[in-house]
């Protein structure tokens, strides 16, 4: 009896649409997952086996390609710190700064709070392009194989989070709630810092991970400003050593030395367990942030 | 404990302009509609106008007036929330029209509650005096005393969301009483709550204000919160002050029509337009009274004027003037009997027992009596004779 009042009556043509959206969720959801497994497959697929096409269940199982990569551990792992340090201080730096802008911006007593959202706007459609930004970043601020090259250049403030955030704090956070804090004597930094912050969760989270993401997969400025290899995060020594890989693999094999070289490497199978390596960290952190991210991604309304 | 100077206090909002490529034409119709309004100028629409006042240290002021008469505005100002376009604000001596709102030690108490949601009652109560780094220990006791006062000690460790609109609003009461401010600001505090609550509130803040002996300004469009908190009344009207003064003078002496219309409320009876005769005797309906020396004195050429009396001033019995019953209603413990009298419709009150509303029924005939010491007289433009 107390199971059936429970159950949610559907009314007629509910049913329906309800197994038809089920249909449509578990295609949707095949779709995402599919490339996935496909990834896991090939990275424990034997090399010879890869080279008719890959497959969802392979000729033959190989772990090469993680052998190939835990021979280089100390190098990786020496990335794989790198690259944490840079994603927990650049998530945490972007967070900060994006959401200090977006204060004033959703603060009607804030006057010229429409000019600054404009210019913010502006530089979110116009920009110098790669070579203004490669000169300024470089000779007027000399990132150039420093750490900064990874934290600072377009990534530690983005001027659409700004916007996400902006929008949560007005349409979210009723304005009386900052005057009560402004009457009962809390300056603006309090008001920050004690309400707007911890009232924001689901943004923060939604755009924390975004930007999280961001740091986490950037390799175009390790490739633009890296060239001490210690310096190299995961997912720019991965690129270095597919191109490594592409380079023997295209070069002159007369030699019999790299023609040696060139057939114990795996190539296939090293990408895709390249791509595996690179996306554990993602996949362990997903499930506890879940709830909040999707929560922000309603509430902001735009991405997702 | 200052007293509150309002100097010459105007508050216009500017028109909203019309720019940008979106809702184009529903922004240029909200500015018609805007235009259209009663007092505006080319600025704006005004909210408050020319409004002088001085709030009396440790008094409790009720500021009434009707929806959207410019009542929050001066408290918005009072508390620094708003800066007037002319005018000045002053605290005794001391300026303080252009001081932040932040330094102002003035509290308030909003209509919505405006509790920090993500904070449990006792952080709530205690935010005041953690922004102001008090320590820990005296900030538990302050806690415990006020918390105690206002019946809130076993939901310390809720959140807002958990607790009733009346717990919500004694959250809001503690947290701004709690640094003990020189001025409170209460802004429609008890709109959304229901009547029994209201009339709770409306006891335990009289009680509050004993105790603390702080000024209390009170923003209300409810004359019955005003008549039973207030020492002072001011009413405002299209953001014109209308009058200012004590319970009694409000309700007995009320300076004009508008002013004993809304203190009145439902119980106001008017007589439009009536006649007065050369020795200064005129009639309402069919029944003959006089008007003194004075107030006839006051009359315009025309001699005609506004009559008004309260429902509690009329009295049905079996003698006077015929009058035909439309229809009773109980109001909490009031009869509110509808009458017709000579094409004049009149609402009575009397006191009396539930029982009592089937003693009237459609169409009945009475006789009524006005008690003539409680005439109210208004010239035509509306104020008192």
């Amino acid at each position: 009896m107390a199971k059936n009042k429970n159950r949610i009556v559907l009314m007629k043509g509910e049913r329906e649409f309800h197994y038809v959206a089920l249909v449509i969720m578990i295609l949707m959801m095949i779709f995402c997952v599919i490339p996935l497994i496909l990834m896991l497959t090939v990275s424990l697929s034997s090399e010879d086996s890869l080279v008719h096409g890959y497959r969802f269940i392979p000729d033959s199982w190989s772990l090469d390609a993680y052998m190939f990569m835990w021979a280089k551990r100390a190098t990786i792992f020496r990335a794989y710190g790198l690259t944490i340090v840079i994603t927990v201080i650049g998530t945490i730096a972007s967070l900060v700064m994006t959401s200090m802008f977006a204060y004033p911006l959703s603060r009607k007593d804030f006057k010229p709070r429409n000019v600054i959202a404009f210019i913010l706007f502006f530089t979110m459609l116009f920009n110098g392009g790669m070579t203004a930004s490669y000169i300024v970043w470089t000779r007027l601020f000399h990132i150039k194989d420093t750490i900064w090259a990874y934290l600072v250049p377009g990534a530690l403030m983005n001027g659409m989070n700004v916007m996400l955030v902006r929008n949560y704090f007005n349409a979210n956070i009723p304005y009386s709630i900052i005057e009560a804090a402004r009457l009962d004597g809390a300056n603006d930094w309090t008001i920050y810092s004690k309400i707007m912050v911890p009232l924001s969760k689901p943004i923060m989270t939604t755009i924390g991970l975004f930007s999280a993401l961001g740091y986490w997969n950037n390799w175009t400025a390790g490739i633009y400003y890296i060239n001490n290899p210690k310096l190299y995060t995961i997912q720019v020594y991965l690129k270095k050593l597919m191109d490594s890989i592409q380079f023997l693999k295209t070069t002159d094999l007369s030699n019999e030395a790299t023609l040696l070289a060139s057939r114990n490497l795996p190539t296939e199978s090293a990408r895709m367990a390249v791509a595996i390596i690179a996306l554990i960290p993602v996949l362990m952190i997903y499930p506890f942030i879940q709830k909040e991210l999707i929560k922000g991604m309603v509430v902001g309304g735009v991405k997702g | 404990m200052p007293d509150i100077i309002l100097k010459d206090i105007t508050m216009i909002y500017p028109f909203q302009k019309v720019s940008g490529l979106f809702d184009r034409k529903q922004k240029k119709l909200i500015l018609e509609h805007q235009k259209q309004m009663p007092y505006t100028s080319n600025e704006g629409v005004i909210a408050v106008q020319h409004f002088d006042t001085t709030i009396k240290d440790k008094a409790f002021t009720v500021i009434l007036g009707p929806s959207g008469s410019g009542k929050s505005t001066l408290l918005r100002i009072i508390a620094g929330l708003e800066r007037p376009t002319l005018g000045e604000v002053w605290f005794d001596d001391t300026d303080y029209t252009d001081i932040r709102a932040e330094e102002r030690d003035v509290a308030m108490v909003f209509q919505n509650y405006s509790l920090y949601p993500n904070q449990t009652v006792y952080q709530n109560i205690a935010f005041p005096l953690e922004v102001k780094h008090t320590p820990r220990e005296e900030i538990d006791v302050e806690v415990k005393k006020i918390s105690e006062l206002l019946k809130l000690t076993n939901k310390l460790d809720r959140l807002p969301q958990d607790l009733s609109g009346g717990e919500k609003q004694r959250v809001a009461i503690a947290r701004a009483l709690i640094r003990r401010p020189s001025i409170v600001l209460f802004d429609e505090p008890f709109s959304n709550l229901d009547v029994l609550m209201r009339s709770h509130l409306r006891s335990e803040i009289k009680k509050i204000h004993d105790v603390y002996g702080t000024t209390f300004v009170y923003v209300t469009h409810d004359q019955y919160d005003a008549l039973s908190l207030a020492d002072r009344i001011i009413i405002i009207n299209n953001g014109i002050k209308q009058m200012d003064d004590s319970i009694s003078e409000v309700y007995n002496k009320p300076l004009n029509r508008f002013c004993f219309e809304f203190i009145s409320s439902a119980s106001a009876n008017i007589f439009e337009d009536i006649e007065v005769s050369k020795d200064g005797s005129f009639s309402l309906c069919g029944a003959d009274y006089k008007l003194d020396q004075k107030q006839f004195k006051k009359l315009g050429k025309d001699r005609k004027m506004t009559v008004g009396i309260r429902g509690t001033n009329i009295e049905i019995g079996h003698s006077g003037i015929e009058a035909i019953v439309e229809y009773a209603e109980m109001i909490e413990n009031d009869l509110y009997v509808h009458l017709v009298c000579q094409d004049q419709k009149l609402t009575v009150i009397e006191k009396t027992n539930n029982s009592d509303i089937i003693k009237y029924s459609h169409n009945q005939k009475v006789r009524i009596v006005f008690d003539e010491t409680h005439f109210h007289f208004f010239d035509q433009e509306g104020n008192r004779l």
